[in-house]
């Protein structure tokens, strides 16, 4: 009879279990970030066909945004929320912790979000250098943001994808640890901390105040720095909420 | 020399009003395959749960490889944990479940893996969301099995498996370990089936352990002897009984601890399998909650 197959424990390191979750959460990776991509090209085709056709019929010569971007950020933050609510559960089987799990999903989410913001970059050049897809038609352009260098635009597109998937990763540690009500609840909650805010800002007649913030912080800071904060945050509490999750 | 891989001292578990286990003690024995008998709803798989830390006692303490399980990576990568309700993403094909866990083991054995998916018939580039019943569970036994954690836990793995197939998966089983002994802990209310695989026997019921033994000592605990009833009866002075049926003059006993005897010739002695052993100490275990019932 042969020995044991293993009598020596693996050498395990944080490093180590969070290399094994890259690996764990890379295998369906090609499909969680394609599938976007998918729903943003059959958006792209539509949004070039009416374009095309508004130019060909009553071409204003005006520049437009579609703002079809917004939908791909949800889209792609949401692929996230599945991580939590199905693979870790699996994965807990395969013996990993859940903070291991946690941590090796935020460095995925951080990594995959850079690989979607360098293309939306790299597209978004495109479209400036094809003078809006030759409909002047601006789809990966957010109306606001006025042009960047490319590295400002890498941050200003990855820190918004990377702060609402942290959010959606927040809603899927609720939903491991208090299910469907947790949810609801933190919904319901998020609604009344938000209704509290205007309330608030009415009450104390800071609207103007309000204004002044967001016209005048700078975009990259509105973009790439305060949703930072944001996303800290979320992880910050998605951990604390996902430690004493069940499967 | 051999030594604990799982240890329960006292374990309660409480949901609300209902206890699902009630101070269960229990220790497992390493590179051993052992069975966790019981009832569906006995609590086996709670019981199977704190100690893999998906959840979490009421009281007392669960320990695996001599520590406690929760948040251990040092333990708990030494696990396995194939459980009845296990899911896979629905984005998962069979072959991204088999990579995932080729990923997460260090003695991953992908020839293993992929006979084992050749002889159940697994396409491998079927989504998991279409696989049947029977499919999802062989995915399970795949993993388990190839995974060649140290510790693997089998809860109910067969729902939906033909019993080819689980004949199968036990013959793969027996063969695996004995040429890779780990510690297998098997729950399954088949006990028949899996008799002759398991060496060491916890019988939980109503989240209390009822029995603790080698299976060896259980095939010869019990003894069903019939015959009239006055020599029946005789017979079973001083025994404790663990079932009565009773048929015009006949009476049919089961007993533990008897040892056939051969000099009173109007009796017959059968012996009692593992799953008679199991099911009448269940039986008597819920009468005796019963009496107590009606009493309190």
């Amino acid at each position: 009879m042969s020995t044991s197959t293993v009598t020596e424990p693996p050498e395990v390191t944080t490093g180590g279990r969070i290399a094994t979750v890259l690996r764990l959460t890379g295998v369906d990776a090609r499909v969680r970030m394609s599938v976007p991509w998918l729903i943003l090209g059959a958006i792209f085709l539509v949004n070039v066909a009416i374009w095309w056709a508004v130019r060909a019929s009553s071409d204003d010569g005006g520049q437009g945004t579609t703002g079809a971007l917004t939908a791909l950020f949800f889209i792609i933050g949401s692929t996230y929320l599945v991580t939590m609510t199905q693979t870790m559960p699996f994965a807990l089987s395969l013996g990993i912790t859940r903070r291991h799990f946690y941590a090796g999903v935020v460095v995925r989410l951080a990594g995959e979000t850079l690989v979607h913001a360098v293309a939306l970059t790299a597209l978004l050049l495109l479209e400036r250098a094809t003078d809006g897809w030759g409909l002047r038609m601006g789809f990966f352009s957010l109306g606001f943001v006025p042009p960047l260098n490319p590295l400002l635009q890498v941050l200003c597109f990855w820190v918004p994808l990377l702060s609402i998937g942290t959010l959606f990763l927040l809603f899927g540690a609720v939903f491991r640890r208090w299910g469907q009500y947790g949810v609801w609840a933190l919904a319901v909650a998020g609604v009344l901390a938000a209704g509290l805010a205007v309330f608030w800002v009415t009450w104390q007649s800071a609207w103007p105040a309000v204004g002044r913030f967001f016209t005048g912080t700078p975009v990259p800071v509105l973009l790439a720095v305060h949703p930072l904060v944001l996303a800290a945050v979320a992880v910050a509490v998605g951990y604390l909420v996902v430690r004493r999750a069940r499967v | 020399m051999s030594r604990n891989v799982i240890a329960m001292h006292g374990v309660t578990k409480r949901y609300g009003d209902v206890t699902a286990l009630d101070g269960v003690t229990f220790a497992l024995e390493e590179n051993r395959i052992h069975g966790l008998l019981g009832r569906n709803g006995a609590g086996k798989t709670t019981a199977m749960q704190i100690l893999t830390a998906q959840n979490f006692a009421t009281a007392g303490t669960a320990e695996i490889f001599g520590e406690r399980p929760y948040e251990n990576a040092r333990v708990l990568a030494r696990t396995c944990f194939i459980r009845e309700s296990l899911r896979y993403p629905d984005n998962y094909r069979v072959d991204h479940a088999l990579r995932a866990a080729a990923s997460v083991y260090p003695h991953w054995d992908a020839a293993f893996a992929e006979d084992l998916l050749g002889e159940f018939g697994l396409p491998r580039k079927r989504s998991c969301k279409k696989l049947s019943r029977g499919q999802q569970s062989a995915v399970g036994v795949v993993i388990g099995l190839a995974s060649r954690a140290p510790l693997t836990f089998f809860d109910e793995p067969y729902l939906g498996l033909d019993a080819v197939a689980r004949q199968l998966f036990y013959d793969r089983l027996l063969a695996d370990y004995a040429e890779h002994p780990r510690t297998v802990v098997l729950s399954t209310h088949l006990i028949d089936e899996v008799s002759d695989l398991i060496e060491h026997v916890v019988l939980i019921d109503a989240g209390r352990v009822l029995i603790d033994a080698e299976a060896e000592d259980l095939r010869g605990r019990a003894v069903t002897v019939t015959g009239p009833v006055e020599a029946v009866e005789r017979f079973a002075r001083g025994h404790s009984e663990l079932h009565r049926e009773q048929l015009g003059g006949f009476l049919r006993l089961t007993l533990s601890g008897a040892v056939p005897s051969s000099s009173d010739g109007d009796l017959r002695f059968e012996p009692v399998s593992l799953q008679q052993l199991v099911v009448r100490t269940t039986q008597r275990n819920a009468a005796i909650r019963t009496d107590e019932g009606a009493l309190s």
